[in-house]
């Protein structure tokens, strides 16, 4: 793919300038660095990737929602059979990846979040052996391709690289769509709260019905949910039908719960049993900053991370018994997605006994969406000034990515993963 | 004004709801309740018969797939089409807007027959897709000064007969081979802009509204809902503009007496 001739110096080379360029980028305060040691990495040493990856067995961790949780539990997991090295949430797409394995050292195992968009090059580059994925729904329409053209290209990935293992949640229709064909494809069933995406079949554009259990067939054509190896239900994890564990997670909301029942499979399919690999899974309390709770002046503060209509609804449905503020933050930068339109696609009427408070690059966005939803809101200018609103000494914070970065580095705190299975 | 019912009727939001578009419906009913009209939303879903009594019907954006299903389930229908020769108003964006044309693509065929309720005609785009935010000078009978909304769309819409909804400002409306965006006659108005486009634009919802009941409607200026339509539409239209050195002339323009902008 890329036809460039590099010097063995540069490549020699790419290494230590991409860590050198990195830590100045950090240390000047223009970010984590790693977005930028990873464009150098990739530009001077392209064929990197390829050649460390060689000698090491590659997980890819993908979906629209749940990519970063995900993969910090399947590290947790899998540190249980080797040291495991990782890449930084949000930095991954190729650069990301690049980066990771540069610093991966002497660990064999990789467990890699992509960026969905990405999944199909990642994949081919560190011929990856083992893929996790999750779900697939609208987010940022701007950049990404639409649902079903996602789905097309995983499939075809995956129809072309039949030595590839998938865990799959067949529970969302485009996830069994891409793995359809797969002989060696885990198929679980968690369960699909999100079904506006998948209105229609993905073969045949005709109407795809739900009935009991999640269970969805298309009116026309034979595709169908299949048969799962692996399912969950009220926190228990079966296989083949018999239960093997329950899944005690240290984040909140049902979708974590998911998120370690697909890590935890992980691991089971890689020998561990299923005690070790629930295990591993209930030890990871936050990740890069989500599900943290912070103090700060007074306020105790929970720091989330919502970015799209389907990411939202399992957040809405976490939060619905609670009674503290909300304090919304809603950027639209390149990694936001540049369209707000999917705010309508929030049932954000659901806060109306809330108080919110709204902030960030597009709080008069979300501020006239709350109005329309007939919630009880303000608008300010800055997360300062929002915390400065809230009553009573406890209140929830949720941002869309950068609106989260902006947030958490206000607090002073890191919205950086915990890097090699630091949980 | 207060005894006059409203209702709105959602077309197929599990097909055709792929950008927010669902909340012009929810915009609609709120300003007219908030003027105390009697005001109702009927979301109408696929495989359903559409309600043939509402005063507005809207469509959203679709992908390939979902655009072909809801086309042939309205054909089957009928109701639109019925309701359109009425005189009801529509309300159609992005794939809604192609849907209610004569033809339009997908990625694998060429000539899908459309709705033919407006002589309009989408063909596959050869260029990029047309992404990013649209600003349109809004046709004059409207009265309102600008138009702004987030387009994403390849398709390439031609007008064969009748007038746009507006002239492209920034962005690229219809077709890049010209500078207008979206349609407009006495009972429809189409559009590529999503944002959604009434949020951005509470004029034009306002002229829907007294489209059907045939009334100037008191102006939600000073409230809540107004301050900030104002507010975001000033943002995104300072944002478009940039440092274009327009800004002068688009200040003439939205504090002329008569381009209402709320």
């Amino acid at each position: 793919m890329i036809s460039r001739k590099v010097s063995g110096f540069t490549r020699f080379l790419a290494g230590p300038l991409a860590t050198i360029v990195g830590r100045a980028s950090r240390a000047s305060g223009r970010g984590s660095g790693e977005a930028v040691a990873g464009l150098i990495l990739n530009r001077l040493d392209p064929g990197g990737i390829e050649r460390i990856s060689r000698d090491k067995s590659i997980v890819l961790v993908s979906a629209t929602n749940g990519k970063t949780t995900t993969t910090a539990m399947c590290v947790s997991v899998l540190s249980k059979v080797a040291p495991v090295f990782t890449n930084a949430s949000g930095n991954n797409m190729t650069p990301g990846v690049a980066l990771a394995l540069e610093n991966s050292n002497k660990s064999k195992i990789g467990v890699l979040e992509v960026d969905e968009a990405h999944l199909g090059e990642v994949a081919r580059r560190t011929g990856a052996q083992w893929l996790v994925l999750m779900n697939l729904s609208r987010d940022q329409l701007d950049r990404i391709s639409e649902v079903k053209s996602l789905a097309l290209r995983w499939k075809k990935l995956i129809d072309q690289n039949p030595e590839i293992s998938v865990i799959a949640n067949v529970s969302d229709p485009h996830i069994h769509f891409a793995t359809m064909n797969c002989n060696k494809v885990v198929r679980v069933a968690l369960g699909n709260q999100w079904k506006l995406d998948s209105t229609v079949c993905p073969v045949c554009d005709s109407a795809l019905e739900f009935g009991k259990n999640e269970f969805y067939r298309c009116i026309d054509c034979d595709f169908r949910m299949p048969t799962a190896k692996y399912s969950f239900e009220s926190e228990v994890l079966y296989r083949d039908k018999s239960a093997i564990g329950t899944v005690h997670v240290g984040l909140p909301g049902h979708f974590n719960a998911c998120n370690g029942a697909l890590a935890a499979i992980l691991g089971i399919e890689w020998g561990l049993s299923p005690e070790d690999a629930l295990l591993s899974v209930s030890k990871v309390r936050t990740v890069a900053g989500r599900y943290d709770t912070i103090e700060h002046k007074g306020l105790s503060l929970t720091t989330l991370m919502a970015k799209n209509p389907a990411g939202w609804q399992a957040l809405i449905d976490m939060l619905a018994s609670d009674e503290r503020d909300i304090v919304i933050g809603i950027n639209a930068r390149v990694a936001d997605g540049r369209d707000t339109s999917w705010l309508y696609d929030v049932d954000f009427g659901r806060f109306s006994t809330r108080r919110v408070i709204c902030f960030g690059d597009r709080r008069w966005d979300i501020g006239l969406r709350l109005s329309y939803a007939n919630v009880d809101h303000e608008v300010v200018e800055s997360f300062e000034r929002a915390l400065s609103h809230v009553v009573g000494s406890e209140a929830v914070v949720v941002g869309n990515y950068t609106a989260f970065q902006d947030a958490r580095s206000t607090l002073r705190v890191s919205s950086r993963p915990n890097i090699n299975g630091g949980v | 004004m207060a005894t006059s019912k409203f209702k709105v009727v959602l077309v197929y939001p599990d097909l055709l709801g792929t950008y927010g578009d669902s909340g012009n419906a929810e915009i609609l009913v709120r300003r007219a309740t908030l003027r105390g009209v009697d005001a109702e939303l009927r979301v109408v879903h696929s495989q359903e018969r559409l309600d043939d009594s509402g005063d507005v019907y809207v469509l959203g954006g679709g992908e390939d797939g979902p655009q072909q299903a809801a086309v042939d389930a309205l054909r089957r229908d009928g109701v639109l089409k019925e309701v359109h020769q009425q005189g009801r108003q529509i309300l159609a964006i992005c794939a809604g807007f192609q849907i209610i044309g004569e033809s339009f693509a997908t990625s694998d065929v060429d000539n899908v027959p459309g709705l033919g309720l407006i002589p309009v005609v989408t063909r596959r785009g050869r260029q990029r897709r047309c992404v990013g935010e649209l600003l349109c000078e809004a046709s004059s009978e409207l009265g309102i000064a600008l138009l702004s909304g987030y387009e994403n769309h390849g398709g390439q819409t031609e007008i064969l007969d009748g007038n746009p909804l507006g002239r492209v400002i920034r962005g690229v409306g219809n077709r890049y081979e010209d500078t207008q965006d979206g349609y407009l006659s006495d009972n429809v108005i189409a559009s590529y802009a999503h944002g959604p486009l009434l949020a951005r634009n509470p004029a034009l919802a306002d002229r829907l509204l007294e489209r059907v009941h045939g009334l100037e409607l008191e102006s939600l200026r000073r409230r809540d809902i107004g301050i900030e339509a104002e507010n975001l539409r000033r943002e995104r239209i300072k944002e478009v503009q940039g440092n274009k050195g327009s800004v002068r002339t688009l200040m003439r323009r939205l504090t002329q007496p008569n381009s209402r902008t709320v």
